[in-house]
C-alpha cells in the first residue's frame, strides 16, 4: 500500500492494465498523469500539440491494437471534441480510455465545465472515482469496459481527485497486446452510409451498457442506520460520507449510463433520496427524467467546488449566501522576477495597444499594475479575436489592436488563426511569448523545445519558419529583455497593411539549468521615489516608507528590465 | 481502539516547501499504520500564490477536506496566511508559526495593508501560538529554509509516531546534500517543542 495522488494512480492503472501508448496535452489538474507514465517501462508517453491530435493519435493506436491513454483538461476534451463523436460510432479495438480532469472552483481554468455531459452527448461511458484507489481500479476497468463493449471511455476527475493523495493497493502489469493493421472500413471509414449503421450499433452498446450498470461493482449500495438515503458519485461521495455517516448510500462509479432498476429500488420507501453531486445537476436530470422521485442541491450548490461543509447545508437545503470578501490582503499568482513577458507588456501599454491575449502565464499581465492584456478567451482565440476587432473597427481604432500568445499556445491552435489573417489580409501584428516552454502547467516541453517528454532531443519546430512558411513576410525576433527594439518593431508595425509576426524570446526564469545573471541595485541617493519601476510589478522591488526602491537581491534574475525602465538611470548593478 | 480523524493543515507561500512538509507528515502517518488522505492547492505554487495543505489521518478519512473549525492543527510558514487559514481550525486549536512576513503583490502596490500585529490577534482570539522567529533559524542554520521541517519537529510532539518514522520519511523525502541539516531542524524543533510544553 502506498499513497498516490489521483494523478498518480490513473498513471499506475495504466501502467498495470499493459497500456503502450499515453498521449495528451498539458493542463492544470491532469498533467501529472502522462508525466508519470513516462516514468514507466515498456510503453511510450507523449505530449501532443494539442488535445485533438492526441485523441487522433490514440484512436490510431488503438484501432491496431493497442490500449492507450489519451489525458486532457476538461477544456481540452473541447478541442478533442471532433475526432470523440465519431469515434464513439466507429468504436475501438486497443482499449481506448480517455482521462480527463474538470477543475470545479477553478483554482487554474477558464471555465468551470461539467465533462460528465459529453457521455450524454457523445453516447460514451463515463466513470467517476472518489479516491486515489478508485482513480486506479477505475483506469483498469475503463480498459476492460472500452474492449468488451468496443467503445472509448470517458474518466472523469476532479482537481481534488487529481490532486489529493490516498492509499493504493498495487499490482502487477498485463501483458501489452500485439498490434497489427485490420482493415475494416464499414467501421473505420465514416461516410454517411456507414455511419449510419454505426449509430444504430452505439446506440445498441449503451443500452448493453445500462445493463451491465445494473450489477456493476462500481456502482454500490451501502446501508445506513439513519434512514436518510443518499445517491452520490466521486468526491462529492467523500463529502457526504463526513456530513451524513449513517445514511444509506447507493454511490454510482459509473456515472453516464446509469442504472435504471437499481435507482428505482433504492430510491423506493417513503424517504426520498437525496442527489448529491458537484457542478452540473446532471445526474439529476438524468435520473429524473427516468420518472424517479429525488430531492437535490439548490442551484448555488451547482457553482464552485464542494466540500464537507457545503454538502451539509446542501443536505439541509439551506439556502447559500455568496461570502463576503475577505477583509485581508489576497495573495494572487505574479509574473516571477525576471519573467520574460514582463518586458513586452511594458511596452505594450507604453504604446496604449488593445491587446488581444490568450492563455499561459502571460495572462496574469492582464492584473495590475501591469493591466496590459485586454481580452482572454480560450487557447489560441486572441490571434483571430485581433482579426475579428480590426476587421470591424475604425482604421484609426484598429491600428491599436495587436495579439500576444505563448509559444506552446501558438503551437497547439494560434497558427490556425494567424492563416485567417495571412488569408484575408488583414493585417496587424501578432506578437508569440516564446519562453521556450509551456510554463503556466509545469514546464512541460513541446514540438519548439526540442525535446520529447521522454526526454529525446528532437528537431525542434522553428516558429519564425512556420510563421513565414504560412505568408507572413516580416518576422522578427527580438530579445525579451531588449525594450527599445521591441518597441521599434510595434511602432513601425502598426500601420502597415500586411501582417507582421514579433516572435518576443527568452527562456522563462524558472526553466532548470537557467544561469542567474548578478541582481541589480538601486543607488538610494540617484532614486527619485517616482515609483515608474514599480508599475512593471516585478516581485523583486518595493518602496520604503520615504518611496525609494530597493532590490530583493535573492529575488532579482538581472534581467535588468527595471533598469531600462527607470528615468534618472538609478538602478545599476 | 477507535482512533478519531487528526486533520492539520500546512499553509504558507509557493517555494516556502509546505507541500514537501505535507508529503512528509502524509508518509509517516501512513508508515504507522494509519488511513491518510491529504490534499493540496497548487496550481500556481510557483508563481507566488498562497499554497494550502490539508492532511488527515485516523483509523477510517472519507474526505480528504477538513470542515471548517474542525482541524486539529495549524502550520503557518507566513504570518498572513496564518491569519488567513485560522479558521480551518478549532477554536483554542495550536497555531505552529514561523514569524516571517511575504508581503503580497497588492501589498507591494500600495492597494492593501500587511495586516499589523498578527501573532497578537490569533492569541488575543484563543488560539495557542508556538512560533519560531525566522532570524531564529538563520542564526542556528545560516538559513531558514528548513523553517517547514523545523515546524513539523514541533508539531510531532503532538502526534505519537516513533522518531525512527519520522526519520526514514525525511531522509527518503529529502535529497542527500540537504537530509542532515532538515533532520537537525526537525530535531531542534522537537526539542524547542518539549521545552513549550
Ligand atoms: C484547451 C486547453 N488545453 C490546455 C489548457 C491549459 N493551459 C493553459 S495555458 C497553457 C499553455 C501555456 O504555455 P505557453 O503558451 O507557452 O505560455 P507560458 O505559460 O509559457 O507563458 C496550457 C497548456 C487550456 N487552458 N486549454
Amino acid at each position: 500500500m502506498i499513497l498516490l495522488s489521483g494523478n498518480e494512480a490513473v498513471a499506475r492503472g495504466a501502467w498495470e492494465g499493459g497500456v503502450i501508448l499515453g498521449t495528451g496535452y498539458p493542463g492544470t489538474p491532469s498533467s501529472e498523469i502522462l508525466e508519470n507514465l513516462s516514468g514507466y517501462s515498456g510503453l511510450r508517453a507523449q505530449w501532443c500539440p494539442n488535445e485533438k491530435v492526441a485523441l487522433e493519435v490514440g484512436s490510431g493506436a488503438s484501432w491496431a491494437g493497442g490500449r492507450v491513454l489519451v489525458t486532457m483538461k476538461h477544456v481540452g476534451l473541447n478541442v478533442a471534441a471532433d475526432p470523440l463523436f465519431t469515434l464513439a460510432y466507429t468504436g475501438i479495438r486497443g482499449g481506448l480510455v480517455i482521462a480527463v480532469a474538470d477543475d470545479p472552483g477553478l483554482q487554474s481554468s477558464q471555465n468551470e465545465q461539467d465533462s460528465r455531459h459529453y457521455g450524454r452527448a457523445a453516447r460514451l461511458p463515463v466513470l467517476e472515482p472518489s479516491d486515489s484507489a478508485e482513480a486506479k481500479e477505475m483506469t483498469l476497468l475503463g480498459f476492460r469496459l472500452s474492449e468488451q463493449f468496443k467503445i472509448p471511455v470517458i474518466l472523469r476527475l476532479v482537481t481534488r481527485i487529481s490532486h489529493s493523495r490516498t492509499p493504493v493497493f498495487l499490482g502487477r502489469r498485463s501483458k501489452p497486446a500485439s498490434c497489427r493493421i485490420v482493415r475494416d472500413p464499414e467501421r473505420q471509414v465514416m461516410i454517411p452510409k456507414y455511419a449510419a449503421v454505426r449509430h444504430r450499433v452505439l446506440e445498441e452498446k449503451l443500452e448493453e451498457l445500462a445493463l451491465y450498470a445494473e450489477t456493476a461493482p462500481c456502482n454500490r449500495v451501502e446501508p445506513g442506520r439513519s434512514g436518510e438515503k443518499i445517491i452520490t458519485s466521486g468526491i462529492a461521495y467523500q463529502y457526504c460520507r463526513e456530513a451524513a455517516p449513517d445514511a444509506a448510500y447507493l454511490k454510482l462509479g459509473l456515472v453516464y449510463p446509469l442504472p435504471r432498476k437499481l435507482l428505482r429500488k433504492f430510491a423506493r420507501g417513503k424517504d426520498k433520496p437525496f442527489l448529491v453531486e458537484e457542478l452540473d445537476p446532471f445526474l439529476a436530470t438524468e435520473i429524473r427524467a427516468m420518472g424517479i422521485d429525488i430531492r437535490s442541491k439548490r442551484k448555488e450548490y451547482g457553482l464552485g467546488e464542494l466540500n464537507p461543509d457545503r454538502v451539509k447545508n446542501l443536505l439541509a437545503n439551506r439556502a447559500e449566501k455568496v461570502p463576503p470578501p475577505s477583509p485581508l490582503p489576497g495573495r494572487p499568482p505574479v509574473m516571477c522576477a525576471g519573467c520574460p513577458h514582463r518586458g513586452v507588456f511594458w511596452v505594450l501599454k507604453k504604446l496604449k495597444l488593445f491587446v488581444t491575449g490568450d492563455i499561459g502565464c502571460y495572462t496574469l499581465g492582464t492584473l495590475p499594475p501591469l493591466s496590459a492584456l485586454d481580452t482572454c478567451l480560450c487557447m489560441g482565440a486572441g490571434v483571430g479575436q485581433s482579426e475579428g476587432y480590426r476587421r470591424v473597427l475604425p482604421p484609426e481604432e484598429g491600428r491599436k489592436v495587436a495579439a500576444v500568445i505563448g509559444d506552446s499556445t501558438f503551437l497547439h491552435s494560434g497558427v490556425t488563426g494567424l492563416i485567417d489573417i495571412v488569408y484575408n489580409g488583414n493585417g496587424g501584428v501578432v506578437i508569440i511569448l516564446d519562453n521556450r516552454t509551456t510554463a503556466m502547467t509545469g514546464h512541460q516541453h513541446h514540438p519548439a523545445t526540442g525535446q520529447t517528454l521522454m526526454e529525446e532531443a528532437v528537431f525542434p519546430v522553428s516558429l519564425e519558419t512556420v510563421c513565414r512558411g504560412v505568408g507572413v513576410k516580416r518576422v522578427k525576433v527580438i530579445s525579451s529583455y531588449d525594450l527599445p527594439a521591441l518597441e521599434d518593431f510595434l511602432q513601425d508595425s502598426l500601420d502597415r497593411p500586411e501582417p507582421s509576426v514579433l516572435i518576443a524570446r527568452a527562456p522563462c526564469v524558472l526553466l532548470k539549468g537557467l544561469k542567474k545573471k548578478s541582481p541589480y541595485r538601486v543607488e538610494a541617493d540617484k532614486c527619485v521615489a517616482c515609483g515608474l519601476c514599480l508599475k512593471s510589478g516585478c516581485p523583486a522591488l518595493s518602496a520604503g516608507e520615504d518611496g525609494k526602491v530597493s532590490i530583493d537581491p535573492v529575488a532579482c534574475t538581472g534581467c535588468a528590465v527595471c533598469a531600462g525602465i527607470c528615468p534618472v538611470s538609478a538602478i545599476i548593478r | 481502539m477507535k482512533r478519531e480523524t487528526t486533520s492539520v493543515i500546512i499553509v504558507g507561500v509557493g517555494g516556502q516547501g509546505t507541500l514537501l512538509s505535507a508529503g512528509i507528515l502524509s508518509e509517516a502517518a501512513a508508515l504507522s499504520g494509519l488511513e491518510v488522505k491529504s490534499s493540496e492547492v497548487h496550481g500556481m505554487a510557483q508563481r507566488g500564490g498562497s499554497v494550502l495543505s490539508q492532511v488527515r489521518f485516523g483509523e477510517r478519512v472519507y474526505s480528504p477536506l477538513s470542515p471548517a473549525g474542525t482541524g486539529d492543527y495549524l502550520v503557518a510558514l507566513e504570518e498572513l496566511e496564518a491569519l488567513r487559514y485560522r479558521q480551518l481550525i478549532r477554536p483554542k486549536a495550536t497555531i505552529f508559526l514561523q514569524r516571517k512576513r511575504i508581503l503580497p503583490a497588492p501589498v507591494l502596490a500600495g492597494a492593501a495593508v500587511y495586516p499589523p500585529g498578527i501573532e497578537e490577534t490569533l492569541t488575543g482570539e484563543g488560539y495557542r501560538v508556538e512560533g519560531v522567529d525566522e532570524a531564529d533559524l538563520v542564526s542556528r542554520f545560516n538559513t531558514a529554509k528548513p523553517a517547514n521541517i523545523y515546524l513539523l519537529g514541533r508539531l510531532s510532539r503532538h502526534l505519537d509516531f516513533e522518531l525512527t518514522v519520522w526519520k526514514r520519511v525525511i531522509y527518503r523525502y529529502i535529497k542527500e546534500s540537504l537530509r542532515d541539516l532538515n533532520w537537525a531542524a526537525f530535531r531542534l524543533g522537537r526539542e524547542d517543542g518539549n521545552i513549550r510544553k
